[in-house]
């Protein structure tokens, strides 16, 4: 297989996108991403999908692909770290998906989305223990996930406030990055709750990340919280009120981000007329930039 | 170092503040003095930043396991999560539902428990002979599956709901607690709870994990056959009935 460095050549632009889960366009309130992509095409380039295996895919997702629009492929349910967690009826159902979507590429967060096996009431979202092993094994899991679907597989940083491990972030994913010879989904929001709940500037370590394997950005509005003890995080909640510090993080890695492919605003909850102030700044940033 | 050690105390942390104490001073988990001083390292009030994440959890077991839950109530389930049975569901990738209905270990426990294990009972080659897909079976005392089945239908068709808002089931004393056996069959959506002999019931709980035929024997006669040829025909008659297949 050639290295990442001349496979990132063959993946597709996709510019700037939308994300969905099963049934989030039903939801009160929720992003039409067809009424986006009739008002503002270049808003909804793309559809990334996010998939539980058990549920499927919904309604307005198979219409989207039945059009033949662009989609990306974001699992919502395996725990690329664990080996355990690559069953073959998991893997089945995923290709049976990725050969119904036909997505650019495969992503999701590379954390626990469950704990033990898969099932009902297991699932959560937290992110991976920071050391140097971890980086190994989540490694491993991009490789074998690539392997068996056929498409590059990026692993995302996740959201948390709790971040155990001696590791930077950064510094964590950079070894998965260079030991899976991997792209990376870089989530700045996510990125920007790390740097907060471990009391770090926003562009703490970013010198040294290796920028030019991040493929994709997700960009999302964050809420500070606290809780009743006093401890403040950042709620990961898709609002549109994108955090100063995630919008420093965004403009830091696009100077940089020399693969970056797609970026994705993060506001599948919000009505279509609460998001333009979102995507405005983020076309204003990838300004110049040539998809 | 074993990131994955560290993973499950982290999860645990997550679920419940008391782990603490059990973690990093006691041996839950045996984790090494490197792995609790990089969880120590950690603001401990991070953890809890979703206080609500056992509630949810134990919103799904409620839906499944609805009637042990009036039984118990609900300060009970919750306390399954600081409990080595949930460490136990952790570590050992068993289902939460399940683990939770082990723990409470309750007549109605047991029977909602094997409705839950019918549910995620699938085909896999784990013996010669393995209990069906969708099929399971409990032991109860005599009179608790008719118990089980009014206290189900007194929750109505929401008992999430119902036992949310403080509905609680008395449950009463029943002499010998394996007396009688409950038997689930039917698919994953639909379940068909009903009795069985207790034999019949222990038996199908034996061979859950799959046996081979000189096991499935030996099974069988500690349940009251005569001899292999009468475990045999039994045999016979239990996959006719799609209750065991064979590899």
């Amino acid at each position: 297989m050639p290295p990442f460095s001349r496979r990132v050549h063959d993946l597709p632009h996709l510019g700037v996108g939308v994300s969905t889960e099963f049934g989030a366009a039903r939801a009160p309130g929720a992003l039409d991403v067809f009424a986006l992509a009739a008002s503002h095409p270049s808003r909804a380039a793309f559809l990334e999908l996010g998939v539980e295996l058990e549920k499927g895919l919904d309604d307005d997702a198979r219409r989207w692909i039945a059009q033949g629009r662009p989609t990306t492929y974001h699992f919502l349910d395996v725990n690329l770290h664990d080996a355990d967690d690559f069953d073959d009826e998991w893997l089945a159902g995923v290709n049976a998906l990725v050969a119904a979507s036909r997505p650019a590429w495969v992503c999701g967060d590379a954390g626990a989305w469950h704990f033990g096996r898969r099932d009902r009431g297991h699932m959560l979202l937290l992110p991976p223990i920071l050391v140097d092993d971890a980086a190994s094994a989540l490694a491993r899991g991009v490789a074998r996930l690539r392997e068996a679907t056929g498409r590059e597989v990026l692993p995302e940083n996740p959201p948390g406030a709790a971040f155990v491990g001696d590791l930077h972030l950064l510094d964590f994913f950079a070894r998965v990055a260079e030991r899976a010879d991997t792209g990376l989904l870089l989530d700045v929001a996510h990125l920007a709750m790390y740097q907060h709940v471990t009391g770090r500037d926003a562009l703490d370590g970013l010198d040294a990340f290796p920028l030019e394997r991040v493929v994709e950005i997700h960009v999302a509005g964050g809420e500070r919280r606290q809780t009743s003890d006093g401890f403040s995080y950042v709620e990961d909640s898709h609002g549109t009120a994108v955090l100063d510090a995630t919008w420093r993080i965004l403009e830091r890695v696009v100077q940089g981000a020399s693969n970056l492919k797609a970026v994705i605003f993060e506001c599948e909850r919000n009505p279509n007329d609460s998001v333009d102030a979102g995507f405005d700044r983020i076309e204003a940033t990838l300004a110049g930039r040539r998809w | 170092m074993d990131f994955r050690r560290v993973e499950r105390a982290a999860l645990l942390l997550h679920f419940d503040g008391g782990w603490a104490t059990r973690i990093l001073d006691g041996d839950v988990l045996g984790l090494t003095g490197a792995e609790k001083a990089m969880l120590r390292a950690v603001d401990r009030r991070a953890f809890r930043a979703d206080p609500e994440r056992a509630a949810r959890a134990a919103a799904v077991i409620v839906a499944e396991l609805p009637v042990a839950i009036a039984v118990a109530g609900v300060p009970r389930l919750l306390s399954f999560f600081r409990a080595d049975a949930f460490v136990d569901v952790i570590v050992g990738r068993a289902p939460l539902v399940v683990g939770a209905a082990d723990f409470l270990d309750s007549a109605p426990a047991r029977i909602e428990g094997a409705v839950g294990r019918a549910r995620r009972r699938r085909h896999v080659d784990v013996g010669d002979i393995v209990v069906a897909p969708h099929v399971a079976a409990a032991l109860v005392p005599d009179g608790a599956l008719a118990q089980w089945t009014a206290a189900r239908q007194s929750l109505g068709d929401d008992a999430v709901a119902a036992i949310g808002a403080g509905r609680r089931i008395a449950w009463p004393a029943f002499d010998d607690a394996e007396a009688a056996g409950v038997l689930v069959t039917g698919d994953a959506a639909n379940p068909a709870v009903g009795p069985c002999t207790a034999a019949l019931a222990r038996l199908l709980h034996r061979l859950e994990d799959g046996v081979d035929l000189a096991a499935f024997r030996a099974v069988a006669c500690a349940e009251g056959c005569d001899d292999d040829a009468e475990a045999d025909a039994l045999l016979a008659d239990l996959v006719a009935d799609g209750l065991l297949r064979r590899g």
